[in-house]
């Protein structure tokens, strides 16, 4: 069973994510902020982490950092705010992949699929 | 003797000395005061001095000057581009010293190199001798010839400048070579006595590519750039004798253009000057355009995070509703569908207002040059705003290639401009911004200098942050979106420098 992490500070977004996960018949954790998401990371391994970038606590940027280069392979950034140069030069940098907000059920189902 | 040696150095011309230069010359005369004027020259040298010969220099007894210095470039044709300076002691021009053209058989021989160096240079011999680029450490060119009519004369001098091989890389350098020549030069005959009292500036002649005629009584003594169709028409525009501008349609090749039409009368001599701007109009017209596209894309970027996050909200709680619901509520069904139809909609649009921003068409194999860029951000500076009191300068020391999209580079030079601009005016209404090209390091450079307020030190660190702004109702998009633009063309946006007297942004684009 495949395992997913979500991590964003929008409840109602990790809600329905966790609903359509669920849906697909797979193991879904989240965390709201950046220490949660430490913590959770250091449970296991994950074959998806949902990484949004504004996040209160530890930032997204400093936790990407904190994560084993394995961990760094599964990210994928999801963020509304794509025209942002930061987020811009984040992805680029670490070559990971981006789903922009807001995606449909079918973009993400493929994208779970692909993994 | 020694003398008060006051030293205007007005105008430095790198473009456009060709057939324009001159009358560029007698149109400003004023400012070319005791000034020295340097020639860069090019293939045209012949008529740019015929030229000045005939309607400038004449006029302003300078005829001695021009028609030995004219023998002398005609005795040496080998000369294709060069350097002239000519240093004009006397405001009303009347005293130049003629040059003697006998010299042509120069022996290189007779030059002692160590003699000649930059530090502590020598009294120049009259003649030609061959300048070693190792000894001017400003030297913008492999090799050089200089010819220098000096005679100890205090009514002026000047200097020749056979240039062979331009040194690309060094050629940023030729305004620093030549103040340190000059100023070389100068201090060795009247080191007490010389003031500096001007830096010199870069000036460009007839960027525009005008078409000029020259009119000297009622006969066309010169025409530039103009068709026979355009000099048919000069009766019928004559008839309006008013000076100062305005727009007239003309027929050029059998098609109907505007032109921006200027009439100037120096003594007895009228100068008629058609700028063609059917190109610049339309050209106005697309930035007007891009900038509509830009600030779509400039509020998308500050609005799409705020509206992103509930939209899939929306959509993914409608898209997961209408899965449960199936064919179970038909009605329901319906209305759920609706929803999603709606935020799709919404969606579409924030990607198409955002895609703007967003990665260039790099698969296109787009190319441009930054030449290209800088003229229209320039342009478009003096059409969009009042720039009154500031000059603003471009220099393409060099040009290069830059893969990408043109629009977004102008934009992304159009907003430093700006800052430069709003800068200066909070300064109060005068200064000056340059813009520069050149090659670095193998990279492509683009710098924006100005004058203006400078940047803060405890705002350096935030002025590319989306939302920060220091500006009374700025947005705080600009430099953030400028990064974004660089970002897209593999390229960086860095402050430089920032004094309240020099503040420099860098562009830097990759080369291939």
């Amino acid at each position: 069973m495949k395992r997913i992490l979500i991590i964003d500070d929008e409840e109602t977004i990790v809600h329905f994510l966790t609903r359509l996960i669920n849906m697909l018949r797979c193991e879904v954790l989240s965390a709201t902020d950046g220490e949660k998401a430490k913590e959770v990371i250091k449970s296991g391994r994950f074959d998806l982490i949902f990484l949004d970038i504004r996040i209160p606590g530890i930032n997204s940027y400093e936790l990407f950092n904190m994560l084993d280069d394995e961990t760094k392979k599964k990210v994928v950034v999801f963020s509304g705010d794509t025209l942002s140069p930061e987020i811009f030069e984040f992805v680029k940098k670490n070559n990971l992949r981006l789903l922009k907000k807001p995606a449909t059920i079918e973009e993400i189902k493929e994208l779970i699929d692909s993994i | 003797m020694s003398y008060r040696f006051r030293l205007h150095l007005n105008s430095l011309f790198v473009r456009g000395a060709g057939f324009a230069c001159p009358i560029f010359i007698k149109i400003s005369l004023d400012r070319f005061k005791n000034s020295i004027i340097i020639f860069l020259m090019n293939d045209d040298y012949v008529m740019t001095l015929s030229i000045a010969n005939d309607i400038i220099l004449n006029s302003i007894k300078l005829k001695n000057f021009v028609d030995s210095s004219l023998s002398f470039f005609t005795a040496h044709t080998s000369l294709k581009r060069g350097v002239v300076i000519t240093y004009l002691k006397n405001t009303d021009y009347t005293y130049v010293y003629p040059l003697s053209p006998e010299d042509k058989d120069y022996n290189i021989s007779d030059f002692h190199p160590s003699q000649y160096g930059f530090e502590g240079m020598r009294k120049l011999p009259y003649g030609f001798f061959k300048a070693r680029k190792d000894e001017f450490p400003y030297f913008p060119f492999e090799e050089m010839l200089i010819y220098s009519n000096d005679k100890d004369d205090e009514t002026g001098f000047l200097f020749v400048f056979e240039i062979k091989k331009i040194d690309k890389n060094k050629l940023r350098n030729l305004k620093k070579f030549i103040e340190l020549f000059i100023q070389s030069y100068l201090s060795h005959f009247h080191s007490e006595t010389l003031e500096w009292t001007k830096r010199i500036v870069f000036a460009s002649v007839n960027m525009l590519d005008e078409g000029i005629v020259v009119i000297k009584n009622d006969e066309i003594i010169l025409r530039n750039r103009l068709g026979g169709d355009i000099i048919r028409c000069i009766p019928e525009i004559l008839k309006d004798k008013s000076t100062g501008e305005r727009i007239i349609s003309l027929e050029r090749e059998g098609k109907l253009r505007s032109f921006l039409y200027k009439r100037k009368v120096v003594d007895d001599t009228e100068i008629l000057i058609f700028n063609d701007i059917t190109e610049k109009s339309r050209l106005l017209n697309t930035i007007f355009e891009m900038r509509k596209i830009h600030m779509l894309g400039e509020l998308t970027a500050g609005v799409a995070h705020e509206i992103n996050n509930p939209l899939q909200i929306i959509l993914g709680f409608a898209q997961l509703a209408r899965h449960k619901v199936e064919d179970k509520d038909d009605e329901l069904k319906n209305y759920i569908d609706e929803i999603i139809e709606g935020s799709i909609r919404v969606k579409k649009v924030i990607g198409f207002l955002s895609s703007y921003m967003e990665e260039p068409a790099i698969e296109e194999e787009n190319h441009f040059k930054i030449s290209e860029a800088i003229k229209i951000a320039y342009d478009a500076m003096f059409s969009l705003n009042d720039v009154k009191g500031i000059t603003i300068s471009y220099y393409i020391n060099d040009d290069f290639l830059v893969k990408g999209e043109l629009h977004k580079v102008v934009i992304a030079i159009e907003n430093l401009l700006m800052n430069s601009f709003e800068s200066i005016k909070i300064k109060g209404n005068k200064g000056r911004i340059e813009i520069k090209s050149y090659i670095s390091e193998g990279k492509g450079i683009v710098d924006v200098e100005d004058d203006g307020i400078g940047i803060k030190e405890e705002d350096k660190m935030k002025i590319f942050d989306t939302f920060f702004t220091t500006k009374k109702g700025g947005a705080g998009l600009g430099l953030g979106i400028v990064k974004r633009i660089m970002q897209i063309h593999n390229g960086d946006v860095k402050l430089v420098d920032s004094k309240p007297e020099r503040t420099i942004f860098r562009l830097t684009f990759p080369i291939e």
